[in-house]
């Protein structure tokens, strides 16, 4: 294959949402609220969308040899490089709300970087992604601030949400030699550039909101070299089970 | 004070026929539940579409303030492209005419071309009016 890096690069996005859509999908049916069951919904279907551009842009840099479909769903566990926080259960709604809050504010700091990428189609993924990355960023950071600031029980539930998930939030800004490589050559966004901007827009929602920073302490990471907590397997379970018992389906 | 309370009872179950009857004899201030409550309240929505010119009447869906209506309506409302603009109105400030009243109010509009200007020759130059 021509491009190696710029395959495995493309990949480790296309993970990150392949996974997210599929963990936000979850909700379907099994919302709080009729409004909010819609909303996950409607996210959901935004990261299966963005996962579908960029495995068809994998396939494409691969000369074609497997279709999208078989490089989202045809790989072993240890094949996929989606960030960890993805695959974590959504646990109740708070949980779901604070992964979501978290990982946007990431999100949208790397899209607004990525359009600058050298790479025509990155830059325009990132262009057209970051438009609805903004709407979830707004949304979840609105929900936070509500359940912050709400009952003693919504507050509770997501001061231990942000608790919970602020281990999993380091590996954001992790550059291994993969990512060093492309930001060399424009590509790719710098990660650990984007850690103290975040932290900021971070804190300023919690204050809001009236909750408490984390301490900082261990980080989780390991998905760049194909590392998954223990929830990973459950998930590949699930999504896989069409397209290994029916190889090549088409609807 | 009981007077107060029984004219503040019936001024909600008469609110949509017009003058209350009560107001004249009691003064009866409007009472804004400023308890804290478990329910969303319901609000309607009006979107208008990329190349409409009125908002039409979408749907309702419960939110618990105005900025969340928005969102929930842009979620629940305009999946499918449906429109560019929204309004979001708590469905208590909408005051709707009575059906019962349906006679007096708009019959006598029926009967009285007089009231359009249809019967002005518009030069061909001019176009549409």
């Amino acid at each position: 294959m021509q491009n190696k890096n710029l395959f495995d690069y493309v990949l480790r996005l296309a993970d990150t949402s392949l996974i997210y859509g599929q963990r936000l999908s979850e909700w379907c049916g099994h919302g709080p609220v009729l409004e909010e069951d819609i909303a996950m919904s409607n996210t959901a279907l935004d990261y299966l969308g963005q996962a579908t551009n960029l495995f068809k842009y994998a396939s494409e840099l691969e000369g074609n040899i497997r279709d999208e479909d078989q490089i989202a769903f045809v790989r072993d566990l240890s094949e996929y490089h989606n960030l960890l926080i993805v695959e974590i259960p959504n646990g109740d709604y708070a949980v779901t709300i604070a992964r979501h809050f978290l990982f946007s504010q990431f999100y949208f700091l790397f899209l607004e970087q990525l359009q600058n990428s050298k790479n025509e189609f990155l830059s325009g993924f990132a262009q057209k992604s970051i438009k609805e990355v903004t709407y979830h960023l707004e949304h979840s950071g609105n929900w936070v601030k509500r359940m912050g600031d709400g009952t003693e029980e919504s507050h509770n539930r997501i001061q231990k949400a942000i608790n919970q998930l602020w281990e999993y939030t380091g590996e954001f800004f992790d550059m291994d030699e993969l990512d060093k490589n492309m930001l060399e050559v424009g590509i790719a966004v710098d990660n650990a550039a984007l850690q103290s901007e975040w932290k900021s827009r971070i804190v300023e929602v919690l204050e809001e909101a009236t909750l408490l920073l984390p301490a900082d302490g261990w980080h989780h990471s390991g998905s760049k070299s194909g590392k998954h907590t223990e929830h990973f397997g459950f998930i590949l379970v699930e999504m896989q089970y069409l397209q290994r018992t029916f190889p090549g389906a088409k609807w | 004070m009981k007077l107060t309370i029984i004219a503040g009872i019936l001024d909600n179950r008469f609110k949509f026929e017009g003058i209350n009857f009560i107001h004249l004899l009691v003064f009866t201030p409007k009472l804004e539940p400023l308890q804290m409550s478990k329910d969303w309240p319901l609000w309607e929505i009006f979107i208008r579409s990329k190349s409409g010119l009125a908002h039409k009447h979408a749907g309702s869906l419960h939110a618990a303030d105005a900025r969340m209506a928005i969102e929930n309506a842009r979620d629940v409302y305009t999946r499918r492209m449906e429109g560019i603009s929204l309004w979001v109105v708590r469905s208590r400030d909408i005051v709707a005419s009575s059906p019962d009243e349906k006679d007096i109010l708009f019959d006598p509009a029926n009967d009285k071309v007089y009231r359009h200007p249809t019967f002005y020759d518009i030069p061909p130059e001019i176009g549409h009016m």
